[in-house]
C-alpha cells in the first residue's frame, strides 16, 4: 500500500495545494490503494506510519516556488542530517523508518509550484492549473512509478 | 578592551532568538542579553473579531502546544458565556490537555535536548544532532517519538487532527472520544509507562554526569507560580493560581486567575519583542519568576497520582528540606514527572464512564464583558484575556505566555552560563552550546511568546566596549 502525505497550511494561498492534492487523491484512490494523511506539517512521529508493514512506497506532496516545471516528482534519498525538531524533512523520516523501525521505504516527492503564499485561503490560478496536472502526474506514478513526469 | 558576543541564531527551539554577551575591559562577563527578534502581534489583529473564533484563531499562534491556546481561549470564552461548562467536556478537555503535555515534552526532552544529554555538550557539532543520538541511542530516540506518537494520537482521537484541532469552544466541546479511539489508547498506556521509566532512570544518570556544571544552567533564587488543585495537588487545566519564593514561603495562595492583573505586570526592553513579566508586589527585579513544568512541581503540594508523587519525592531532594527546587536543568527532570502523571491522569479519565456521557456543550449569548481563561502549557500558565462588547466582537485582547514569564530567568540564565564558560577573546563551540542549552532546559516557545512562527536559528557575537566585532559564532 502507498503512503501519500501531503502537507502545508492552506491559510497560506498556494503553500495549501499539498494538502488540497492528498485530499483529492483520497477521492481517487481505494483504501486498499493508499493510506492518505494530510498534515499542517512533517512531524518526527509520521516515522511509524511510513514504517508500518502495509506500507510498500512513500509519496510526499508539498508546493513549492522553487522549481522551473509546473509539477516535479522525485527520488528521496533518506538522510539524517536534517533538524529533528517541531518539523523535519521528508528525508529524515524516510531515515527513521529505516534506522529505528528497520523499514527501507522508497520514498518521492511531488512538488507543485506555486506563486502566492500569503495569507489566504485561496489559490493562485497558475497553481490551480499545476495542481490539476499534479494530480494526473500523481495518479500515473502510482500505478506505475518507473514513469516519472 | 571589552568586547560582545553574539548567538544567533539559537537552534533546537522554536521560533527565532539571538544572545549578546558583553564583556569588560578585563574580559570579564558584564552584561548579556537573551533577544527576540519575531514579531507578529495576534493581540492587535484579533481585536475586531468575534470572541467565538477566537479558540480557532489562537490556536494557530503554534503549531506545537495549539491545544493550550485553544482551551484557555475555549476558557476565556465560557467566562463570557457566563455558563457552567458540562462535566464530561471539562474531563475531555483534561484529557486533551493530557495528550499535549506527553507530547510537547517527550519531543523537548528526547529530541531537542537528548542530543546534548547523551552525546555531552563539547560533542562534535556535526554529530550532535538527531543522527548521533540515533546512532549512540536508538532506543532513545524511538521513545521519544512513540510517546510523541502516543500524545498525537490522543488529541487526534479528540479533535480530528493533531495540529490546530478546532474542538473546544466556548461552552463546552464539539465532540466526544469514540468508544474504539478510547479503547485502543488504553491499549497503548503499558508500553507509555514502561517508556518513561526507562526515561527516568536515564534521568538520574544524566544528573550524575552533569554534576559538575548543573548550577551553571540557571541556579539562582527566584520566584515560582503555578496553577494548583483545591487540595493543593498538581493542576494542568483548572484551580488557583500559587506563588511561593525560593524558601519555599507561599506568597499567594488560592488565587483566583482571573485576578492576574493584581499578580502579574509586563515590562518591556526595546531590545526583544518578548515581554518580560513579573510578580507585581516585589517589582521587576525581585519579583523575576519562573513558570512551567520545574515551577509546576515546586509549587504544588503533591501530585495526586502514586507513580508521579513516588517520582515526586525523589525530584524534591534536589530542593533541600522544605524549600523548592531551584536550578533550571531540573525541568529536564520535572518535564518527565509531568509525562508520568499525565499518563496515570489519561489512565483515569479513560476509565471513566463520564466520557461517553454526550452533554458536552452549554449554549449561551454574551453574558459578561470580559473573559479570562488561564490554563497550564506544558510551558507554563496561559492567560487569554478578552474585552467583548455585547455583541462579542472582540474590543481588547491580552495574552500572556509561559515563554514570556521565563525570560527574566532566561536571561539572567544566560549571563550564569557566559560568568561561567566565558573566557579570554575566543569563542568555541562548547561554549556556545551551553547558552544555548541553557535556553533550551525552558523549551521555549517564542512564537507563542511572541505569538510568531519561525525557527530558531543562533549567533553569538564577541563585542568589545568600543564596539568592535572581535568573534562570532552563527548556526541555522
Amino acid at each position: 500500500m502507498w503512503l501519500i502525505i501531503g502537507y502545508g497550511n492552506p491559510l497560506r494561498g498556494d503553500d495549501g495545494a499539498g494538502p488540497l492534492l492528498a485530499g483529492k487523491l483520497a477521492e481517487q484512490l481505494s483504501a486498499a490503494q493508499a493510506k492518505i494523511i494530510i498534515a499542517h506539517q512533517l512531524t518526527p512521529e509520521l516515522a511509524l506510519e511510513i514504517a508500518a508493514a502495509k506500507i510498500h512506497s512513500v509519496l510526499f506532496i508539498d508546493a513549492t516556488r522553487e522549481q522551473s516545471t509546473a509539477v516535479d516528482i522525485f527520488p528521496l534519498i533518506p538522510d539524517a542530517n536534517g533538524s529533528c525538531g517541531h518539523q523535519v524533512a521528508p528525508q529524515l523520516l524516510l531515515q527513521l523508518a529505516e534506522q529505528l523501525y528497520d523499514r527501507a521505504v522508497p520514498g518521492w516527492l511531488l512538488t507543485i509550484t506555486g506563486e502566492d503564499f500569503s495569507f489566504t485561503e485561496q489559490r493562485s490560478a497558475a497553481a490551480e492549473k499545476n495542481s490539476t496536472a499534479a494530480f494526473r502526474h500523481a495518479i500515473e506514478f502510482i500505478q506505475n512509478p518507473k514513469i516519472l513526469p | 578592551m571589552s568586547k560582545t558576543v553574539t548567538i544567533e541564531p539559537v537552534t533546537r527551539i522554536e521560533g527565532h532568538a539571538k544572545i549578546t554577551i558583553q564583556l569588560d575591559d578585563n574580559g570579564k562577563v558584564a552584561d548579556s542579553r537573551f533577544h527576540v527578534t519575531e514579531f507578529r502581534g495576534f493581540e492587535k489583529f484579533c481585536v475586531g473579531r468575534s470572541f467565538w473564533e477566537m479558540p480557532g484563531i489562537t490556536a494557530r499562534i503554534c503549531g506545537i502546544c495549539p491545544v493550550s491556546h485553544l482551551l484557555a481561549s475555549s476558557k476565556a470564552g465560557d467566562m463570557i458565556l457566563g455558563v457552567r461548562t458540562p462535566a464530561p467536556a471539562v474531563a475531555l478537555r483534561r484529557l486533551m490537555n493530557y495528550g499535549q503535555l506527553v507530547q510537547s515534552h517527550a519531543l523537548s526532552f528526547f529530541l531537542l535536548s537528548g542530543p546534548d544529554l547523551i552525546l555531552g555538550m563539547d560533542a562534535d557539532p556535526s554529530q550532535r544532532n538527531i543522527a548521533g543520538l540515533i546512532a549512540a541511542d536508538p532506543d532513545l530516540a524511538r521513545a521519544g517519538i512513540g510517546l510523541r506518537a502516543f500524545g498525537q494520537k490522543l488529541i487526534r482521537s479528540l479533535g480530528d487532527r493533531s495540529v490546530h484541532p478546532s474542538w473546544a469552544v466556548p461552552g463546552g466541546v464539539r465532540k466526544s472520544l469514540p468508544t474504539e479511539q478510547r479503547d485502543e489508547l488504553l491499549k497503548q498506556l503499558p508500553a507509555m509507562y514502561a517508556t518513561v521509566d526507562n526515561a527516568l532512570d536515564l534521568m538520574k544518570d544524566i544528573l550524575d554526569r552533569f554534576s559538575a556544571e548543573i548550577d551553571a544552567y540557571g541556579e539562582f533564587p527566584s520566584l515560582f507560580m503555578g496553577l494548583v488543585a483545591a487540595d493543593g495537588g498538581l493542576e494542568h487545566y483548572d484551580g488557583k493560581l500559587r506563588v511561593i519564593d525560593s524558601d519555599g514561603k507561599v506568597l499567594e495562595d488560592s488565587a483566583a486567575p482571573e485576578s492576574y492583573q493584581q499578580l502579574i505586570a509586563e515590562a518591556e526592553q526595546n531590545w526583544s519583542y518578548l515581554k518580560f513579566p513579573y510578580y507585581k508586589p516585589l517589582g521587576p527585579e525581585a519579583g523575576m519568576y519562573r513558570v512551567g513544568p520545574l515551577a509546576r512541581l515546586n509549587v504544588c503540594d503533591f501530585a495526586g497520582t502514586p507513580k508521579a508523587d513516588r517520582e515526586l519525592r525523589q525530584f524534591r531532594h534536589y530542593g533541600g528540606q522544605g524549600k523548592p527546587v531551584t536550578g533550571s536543568f531540573y525541568y529536564h527532570y520535572a518535564r518527565l514527572i509531568e509525562i508520568l502523571f499525565s499518563l496515570e491522569r489519561i489512565e483515569e479519565l479513560l476509565a471513566d464512564e463520564i466520557l461517553i456521557d454526550h452533554h458536552i456543550r452549554s449554549q449561551a449569548g454574551v453574558n459578561q464583558n470580559v473573559g479570562i481563561g488561564v490554563s497550564e502549557a506544558p510551558r507554563g500558565t496561559l492567560f487569554h484575556h478578552y474585552r467583548v462588547d455585547d455583541n462579542g466582537i472582540l474590543e481588547a485582547v491580552n495574552l500572556i505566555i509561559a515563554t514570556g514569564q521565563n525570560n527574566l530567568a532566561m536571561n539572567k540564565t544566560v549571563k550564569q552560563l557566559a560568568e561561567r564558560f566565558i573566557s579570554g577573546s575566543k569563542l568555541d563551540q562548547g561554549l556556545l552550546n551551553r547558552v544555548e542549552h541553557g535556553i533550551r532546559v525552558y523549551d521555549p516557545c517564542l512564537s507563542c511568546s511572541t505569538h510568531e512562527a519561525g525557527r530558531m536559528p543562533m549567533q553569538i557575537k564577541l563585542i568589545s566596549a568600543k564596539g568592535e566585532l572581535l568573534d562570532e559564532i552563527e548556526r541555522s
